[in-house]
């Protein structure tokens, strides 16, 4: 595959940019933390462009990276647990905000699992890699998350 | 009962508020790094935990392993992706999977007839797989974390490997592929002590590697006997790495700031042959005459590799680009013979 040009990562932010962001948010519950973890995934991606050999993957990877860090750095800083901070993006009482909140209940990693999983249709390989355990440790994250998850959504309704 | 995918379908209504003028007027860093894995993954192996990364340790603060650049007389060029072992041809076509992850530091065998690589999840044991493919056989049964960094004989007829135990002083190890007998060399230092590119001395007397003490590394090259006796520190100053022997047994070439030094093996008469600047040092070997020298060289900083993410670190690597030049000895008469990539692949004569 050839070497991933400017022009590449820009037509990547176009078009897995959002499902990237959306997925950020869906995991830190935090508007802030998605947009920063996408523009400077983004702009590592820039910056090493003629390094990368799956920019997308990369991208997933290093977003989800660094909005696990800026999560890590928060919870040390004030211990804030993860916000559901709907509003920021104006769109108030939507559904998602039931998902983000049930999403929240869960543990990092099964939250992460599932979203990567289910939402993202990342490889189990790619999702382990991002959580640093074994495609073993994943599927069973994606089973109990989602097994969760269903009853605290059924709980919502 | 919901179904888990369709309530991810309300996240698709939601527009990203960043925009491309945002990126390009970033400047990348801003946003503090991903955790310090290297520091956690010292104080993981420090405590004895998690055997694969073990090996990221030793990749971000210990001496850096320098898997070198070759390919087989086939022209197969060995390497991980995603955790699984890969060949190729040089020309990057033919890509196929030969043993399943996640695996780390595949390295032919001198003959090119066999791959080894160190591979496993709770425990990292050594394997040999034939080049043709074929199920790969474990050679090693170590304990917790396991096995790392084999490195093959000249004869290829036995593997050097370093074995970070739990609680007990690291090892190193030799064994010979044929099954069986595994000699153990055990590190002095309980804690914090590193060793990679465990190369045996052609007569199987002497084991030469790289290891580095405590969370400052530095690392230095050290030789010991394989049936034990005093730990020889053959040199001091700025960090050497990558040691290989002579095929006669009586010198060592290795990498220190970034230039090839060569050395007589007790560590005597060092003396620079090259100089890698402008590209970096990756590799050094001998030719099987021992009168020349394989010297891998990369434009890019091979420290491009510990950028975060660090989970990036392999695929990174392997798509810096890289020169193989071949020398003198004594650096003189240095002809580029080829280029390739920087993936975990053991040089052949």
């Amino acid at each position: 595959m050839a070497k991933p040009s400017s022009a590449d990562i820009e037509e990547l932010f176009r078009s897995e940019g959002p499902k990237i962001w959306r997925a950020l948010l869906a995991y830190a519950g935090d508007p802030d933390v998605a947009n920063d973890a996408v523009a400077e995934a983004f702009a590592q991606a820039l910056a090493h462009a003629s390094r990368l050999h799956s920019p997308a993957a990369w991208l997933w990877r290093t977003a989800f990276v660094l909005a696990r860090a800026e999560l890590k750095r928060r919870s040390q800083v004030s211990n804030p647990g993860v916000g559901a901070r709907g509003d920021d993006t104006g769109e108030a009482n939507e559904s998602w905000h039931d998902l983000v909140a049930a999403l929240r209940q869960i543990s990092p990693n099964q939250r992460a699992a599932v979203i990567l999983h289910d939402y993202a249709d990342r490889p189990s390989r790619e999702i382990a890699s991002i959580l640093g355990i074994s495609t073993a440790t994943v599927r069973v994250h994606v089973s109990q998350g989602r097994r969760r998850l269903r009853n605290l959504l059924e709980g919502y309704r | 009962m919901s179904n888990v995918r369709k309530e991810f379908t309300s996240l698709d209504r939601l527009d990203m508020p960043v925009r491309w003028s945002e990126v390009l007027q970033r400047t990348p860093g801003r946003m503090p790094s991903p955790p310090p894995r290297d520091r956690g993954l010292v104080a993981i192996v420090a405590f004895g935990l998690a055997a694969a990364s073990v090996l990221l340790v030793v990749q971000a603060l210990g001496p850096r392993p320098r898997p070198p650049v070759s390919t087989r007389p086939e022209g197969q060029i060995a390497f991980v992706r995603r955790g699984d072992v890969y060949v190729m041809k040089p020309d990057g076509t033919d890509v196929h999977k030969l043993a399943e992850g996640p695996a780390t530091y595949p390295t032919w065998s001198p003959d090119g007839r066999l791959l080894a690589f160190a591979a496993g999840e709770e425990r990292t044991q050594i394997y040999v797989v034939a080049s043709e493919g074929a199920a790969p056989r474990r050679l090693t049964n170590v304990a917790t974390p396991g096995a790392y960094f084999p490195m093959w004989s000249q004869d290829g007829s036995r593997i050097g490997f370093y074995a970070p135990l739990q609680g007990r002083p690291s090892q190193l190890g030799v064994m010979k592929i044929d099954g069986g007998q595994i000699s153990r060399i055990p590190l002095p230092f309980q804690s914090a002590a590193f060793a990679t590119n465990p190369v045996l001395s052609p007569d199987f007397r002497e084991i030469v590697f790289s290891m580095c003490r405590g969370r400052s590394c530095a690392p230095q090259i050290y030789v010991r006997a394989t049936d034990g006796g005093p730990l020889s520190q053959l040199t001091e100053g700025a960090p050497a790495t990558a040691p290989a022997w002579s095929p006669s047994g009586e010198r060592i070439a290795f990498i220190r700031s970034n230039a090839i030094v060569v050395m007589n093996a007790d560590g005597t008469d060092q003396n620079v042959v090259r100089r890698c600047a402008p590209e970096h040092c990756l590799s050094v070997n001998w030719t099987p005459d021992g009168t020349e020298l394989s010297v891998t060289q990369t434009l890019a900083n091979p420290d491009a590799c510990t950028l975060p993410p660090t989970t990036e670190i392999f695929e990174l690597c392997f798509h810096l680009e890289s020169n193989v030049y071949l020398m003198e000895a004594d650096g003189s008469k240095a002809v580029h013979v080829g280029s390739g990539l920087w993936a975990s692949v053991q040089p052949l004569p």
